[in-house]
């Protein structure tokens, strides 16, 4: 088991390494973000100069190592736009994002759970095919779409939820909802799948004969072992809700790093887009990681593949 | 090599026996919406007089024809530039569908031959290929995309390519594990035993044997790369105007949502059955051909 | 199974009952964070498309893209300005100024009482402070221009007496320091700053205007107090400004539907709606002037020709192109760089426009030798403060195939075109672009030399007539002189239509009833949100 974990780290260190010099050559290859920050009448000598006192003039790899020898410690730069350090602006957003991808996260449980159950249940018959239809279309509509007319709806025509911004518990509910219904498919099939595989399984049947009622068959013994995948997969989920939220966080002006590297890739704020990235793919990375472990931990034969 | 067909788990015969079980509960309706798609996309040119590029500023924002200022000469309206909106929508088919079609078939492709690759192989191939994958699959596509249209200009072929560079990690993961447990099977080992080469093995034995989770794949993630060129538009990084694309049609059109509504409302509309349409045929498909498979 | 389909309906009842709590909680509750009700509102929150790096110090981002906005509310510029652009003595810190006999030097003398937020009396030393930073290598507001090699030192004589010396004369400096023009004037407080540093100072700036900085959430909003009183503005209006980062047009339109914002900043398309559905709304007129670029003129492509860039221009419907991709909010423009607003700065006003004639265009480039027109690119782009660029450029090369030029529409991101640009890789190519109208002569001959002297990095001309006229306008050391040169080189870009020039177009607010009046005024990069403040 310890070399398996060993082997793992090392591969997901690998990744990220790669990662990195990918985003680095990417942002520095496609503009320039002086010629971006200064006005249009600036000079040759006011760009380099410029250029200078921001430690552009460097040779790549010698950008390169600072950037890394810096990152390890926790030191991403400053942000060229900002000039400030990119530290301050993740930690001021970073939050929001999470918190959001949260509150969508539960969103997305609480339509998932009674759909994915009920059509398992209820297999083959129409209620089966609605609650599928009521997921899908999750995935059918773009989420900007989604936002927008929800804004129109809630916000605009019934006067029932803010518009945007943060500020209370309302201002999560539209947002987190249209970053949510996405994953709602997704969640509902697994569930469904699990749920059946579970009770056609000897235990279920065992309960059944047992003279247990139905409704606690299904809901105290096979939901609780039919979520096991769903947890799994919810771990994922909550890194794609975290990192994926550039298009909700537009509609919704919603301060998180979505808006942030989006803002970073196009003033090629290098830094900016460096951190974020590298953050998303360690949380990305991260997450893969213990899934696996969990997962080589429970079946011995992966670890030995 | 081969030893008879009932060595393999699927035939002509096993697929038809599948095919006759569902047929019961056939998605009709997705189907025809699907075969319109294709044939709207294919006929395109015939299906309309109108012009989807050609600008006429005077006849910008006319509603559809049951409205006041609408008319039978351009049912659905007109968008800000003035062009008939019908028209666009249906060649804004057939870029969808070509989208999705060549993101599929590259990052499909590649996928499904890597995750064939790293299955029947194993070992550091294997574990290159997950780690990879695992890492490409999560990451925000949209990120992706923007930065691929920052280095290689706006066009077709970099919405493609960005769709693609996260397709191929799903594909291949999924067919990886398909692999895994076939590799295993008698039927392999005979295979081997025969002398067969590994190209062969994997060409002639296994691929015929995940063609079915290829196809329910294929057709779950059309839906998702119409969808993504949409969110791509909308920023700014899609298909480029002139050209129609649904997406980008509902990325004009917001700007108009509380007057000109149908700019968005139509194109909208047609994501949404479309992307619906094949997520349900791909649901169907996946439960006629092998309920077991889930996690799709 | 009776017991799922209860089950089923229990979820249900849970769903639509917590669904009923939240809902009728968002009813009883305020759903936005508006003032409670009853009492006058004392705030205006105010939803623009950008808010910038929100660093709050004026050197350190550029004033365009709608950082002045607030800035202007922080901070005290040395040298005033009036509503439509003119010095004035009234509203900044310098009542008085005046330029040596020898024009080597100018002195500022200053008003006393006028205190930063902190307490602390703003004297010459803030002053000198403040110009020196501008001369750190990572400042970045450039616009002193020529000024900017004219410096020599600044000299404190007493605590409210300022001396610039200058290597050579800046007959327009004191316009450097105005709030009609850029960033520059704005004062700081140099003990503060150097006590906390940089960072800190960005994170909780002080200055010595109408209102100070409660919280700076960069990324998603500003959040403002109105000082006590103000030296020159008073008693400030609201007690409370929030400017908010909305980056969505159709949410900034929702919030000015629900009372979320009070002050939306509004895309021409939308300003007849916006008025239909009652709102107000204030225009800063002819703000920006838009054209399209024909890069690299002086290479063997076809626009090197006088003629084919003229037939260009004659090809062109402006009105048109107004009416219905700038929605009719905006006119045709004579010459791009240099507006209306440059009457006052020497620009030409018996030049019209180059009408609408395609005949004439395809008689010019046949005569130019391209009686079949040619082959180009031209660029199109996405930006939040010109979102009709895509548009644009889709008419413009419209118009351009009906005279056979054709036009292969290149979208590309604006990063990747400034780049471009300056790596000379764009020849022959068209650019659609904009600049702000500008009025001051100097500014006038400075946008001239950015875009059209040989030695700049953006230029697309390469004319040694043009570039004498430039340098000469940017050396002269008479007013007159300077707006006689701008005269003379609006006519000469008119003669060689060296822009294909479109229109000069409005920047639009929309307000709701707490805002009855506002003149956005004519000063640069900015919309006097001062007015809107004053009582």
């Amino acid at each position: 088991m310890q070399r398996y974990v060993i082997k793992r780290l090392l591969q997901s260190l690998v990744t990220l390494v790669v990662l990195s010099i990918i985003v680095f050559c990417l942002t520095r290859f496609t503009g320039d973000p002086v010629v971006l920050m200064l006005p249009d009448d600036a000079s040759h000598e006011d760009i380099m100069q410029l250029r200078r006192a921001l430690g552009l003039d460097k040779p790549l790899p010698v950008q390169y190592w600072y950037f890394v020898s810096r990152a390890v410690q926790g030191d991403f730069g400053r942000s060229i736009k900002g000039q400030m350090p990119v530290m301050d602006l993740i930690s001021d957003r970073l939050p929001n994002s999470l918190k959001l991808a949260a509150v969508s996260l539960v969103i997305t449980l609480m339509l998932a759970l009674p759909l994915g159950v009920m059509a398992a249940v209820k297999k083959g018959t129409s209620i089966d095919t609605l609650a599928n239809v009521v997921a899908v279309l999750g995935q059918s509509l773009p989420q900007f779409w989604v936002g927008i007319v929800l804004i129109q709806l809630f916000a605009v025509r019934l006067r029932l939820l803010p518009v945007a911004g943060t500020g209370s518990l309302y201002h999560y509910i539209l947002p987190g909802f249209t970053l949510g219904w996405f994953l709602v498919a997704g969640i509902m099939r697994l569930l469904r799948s699990s749920m059946l595989e579970v009770l056609d399984s000897e235990f279920v049947k065992l309960a059944r004969i047992k003279g247990l009622s139905p409704r606690t068959v299904i809901w105290k013994h096979a939901l609780k072992n039919a979520l096991i995948p769903v947890l799994t997969f919810g771990a994922i989920y909550l890194a794609i809700l975290i990192t994926g939220a550039i298009l909700v966080e537009t509609v919704f002006a919603w301060p998180g790093i979505g808006q942030l590297v989006y803002q970073g890739i196009v003033y090629r704020d290098f830094p900016v887009v460096q951190a974020v990235v590298m953050l998303t793919a360690l949380i990305v990375v991260t997450v893969n990681l213990l899934v696996d472990l969990a997962y080589a931990y429970i079946d011995p034969r992966i670890r030995y593949s | 090599m081969t030893t008879g067909e009932s060595v393999h788990r699927t035939s002509i015969f096993t697929w038809a026996k599948w095919l006759a079980q569902a047929h019961r509960r056939v998605p009709i309706i997705p189907i025809v919406i699907i075969s319109l798609l294709v044939l709207t996309a294919v006929l395109a040119d015939f299906l309309t007089p109108y012009s989807p590029v050609d600008i006429s500023l005077a006849n910008r924002l006319r509603p559809p024809f049951w409205e006041d200022r609408g008319s039978l000469a351009h049912p659905l309206g007109t968008d800000p530039m003035g062009r008939d909106l019908l028209t666009r929508m249906i060649y804004g088919a057939r870029v969808s569908l070509v989208v999705a079609i060549l993101g599929l078939l590259v990052g499909g492709g590649v996928g499904a031959g890597l995750g064939l690759i790293a299955g029947y192989y194993g070992g550091r191939i294997d574990a290159l290929v997950m780690r990879i994958a695992d890492t490409t699959m999560a990451f925000p596509i949209i990120l992706f995309a923007i930065l691929l249209v920052v280095a290689l200009g706006g066009n077709l072929a970099t919405v493609v390519i960005a769709v693609s560079l996260v397709l191929w990690a799903r594909f291949a993961r999924v067919i990886r594990g398909e692999v895994l447990s076939l590799r295993e099977r008698d039927f392999v080992a005979q295979a081997r035993i025969a002398g067969c080469s590994p190209a062969r093995i994997m060409l002639v034995h296994l691929f015929p044997n995940i063609v079915n989770t290829l196809v329910v794949l294929l057709s779950l993630q059309v839906g998702w790369v119409i969808i993504v060129e949409a969110s791509l538009s909308f920023l700014g990084a899609g298909v480029p105007p002139p050209t129609p694309t649904w997406g980008s049609m509902i990325a004009e059109g917001r700007d108009y949502i509380a007057t000109a509504w149908w700019v968005s409302f139509f194109p909208g509309l047609a994501i949404l059955a479309t992307v619906l349409s094949f997520n349900l045929f791909g649901d169907w498909l996946r439960d006629a051909l092998d309920p077991k498979l889930r996690q799709l | 199974m009776k017991g799922s389909a209860k089950r089923l309906l229990i979820w249900m009842g849970l769903i639509i009952g917590g669904g009923m709590v939240v809902l009728t909680l968002a009813e009883a509750g305020t759903p936005s964070r508006g003032a409670p009700p009853g009492t006058p509102s004392g705030e205006l929150r105010i939803a623009f498309a950008f808010l910038g790096a929100q660093r709050l110090i004026p050197w350190a981002e550029v004033p365009s893209g709608g950082i002045k906005q607030y800035q202007i509310l922080i901070y005290d510029y040395l040298v005033g300005c009036t509503d439509d652009g003119q010095l004035s003595n009234e509203t900044g810190i310098a009542q008085r100024w005046e330029e040596a006999a020898d024009h080597l030097s100018w002195t500022f003398y200053l008003r006393q009482g006028v205190t930063f937020h902190d307490g602390t009396e703003l004297t010459a030393d803030d002053v000198k402070f403040s110009i020196d930073s501008l001369f750190e290598p990572k400042a970045v507001s450039a616009l002193l221009g020529p000024a900017k090699g004219a410096f020599k030192e600044v000299e404190v004589k007493d605590p409210y007496t300022v001396v610039i010396h200058l290597k050579q004369p800046a007959v327009f400096l004191p316009w450097n320091f105005s709030c009609a023009t850029g960033s520059e004037g704005m004062i700081l407080p140099k003990k503060y700053f150097q006590q906390v540093g940089a960072d800190a100072f960005a994170r909780s700036p002080i200055g010595s205007g109408p209102y100070k900085v409660v919280k700076n959430a960069i990324g998603s909003s500003i959040e403002l107090e109105a000082v006590d009183r103000h030296w020159h503005v008073g008693v400030p209006r609201f007690k409370r400004l929030a400017f908010l980062l909305v980056p969505e047009e159709s949410t900034r339109l929702a919030q000015l539907q629900t009372g979320e914002a009070d002050i939306i900043a509004v895309s021409r398309e939308r300003v007849p709606d916006v008025k239909a559905a009652g709102f107000n709304v204030f225009s800063k007129l002819n703000d920006q002037v838009v054209a399209v670029y024909m890069q690299q003129q002086w290479d063997p492509v076809p626009i090197a020709d006088k003629r084919v860039r003229q037939a260009l221009n004659y090809a062109i419907d402006k009105e048109a192109i107004m009416r219905f991709v700038f929605a009719g909010q905006g006119v045709p423009a004579v010459m791009y760089p240099i507006g209306s607003y440059g009457m006052a700065g020497g620009a030409d006003p018996n030049l019209e426009p180059y009408p609408y004639d395609p005949q004439k265009a395809k008689a010019l480039l046949a005569e130019a030798g391209y009686p079949n027109g040619f082959e180009t690119k031209i660029y199109s782009y996405v930006t939040g403060d010109l979102p009709e660029i895509p548009r644009l450029a889709e008419a413009v090369a419209d118009y351009l195939g009906r005279v056979g030029v054709r036009a292969k529409i290149t979208p590309m991101d604006r990063a990747a075109l400034s780049t471009k640009r300056q790596a000379r890789t764009l020849s022959g190519d068209l650019l659609p672009w904009s600049t702000p109208n500008r009025s001051l002569a100097i500014q006038i001959a400075t946008i001239m030399q950015t875009l059209h002297h040989s030695k700049a990095i953006f230029t697309s001309t390469a004319d040694p007539a043009l570039d004498k006229m430039i340098e000469a306008a940017l050396a002269a050391t008479d007013v007159e002189e300077v707006k006689r040169l701008v005269g003379e080189m609006h006519r000469y870009l008119y003669e060689n239509a060296n822009n294909i020039t479109i229109g000069e177009i409005h920047t639009n607010y929309a307000t709701n009833k707490k805002v009855t009046s506002w003149d956005l005024g004519r000063n640069l990069y900015d919309i006097n949100l001062r007015y809107v403040i004053r009582r």
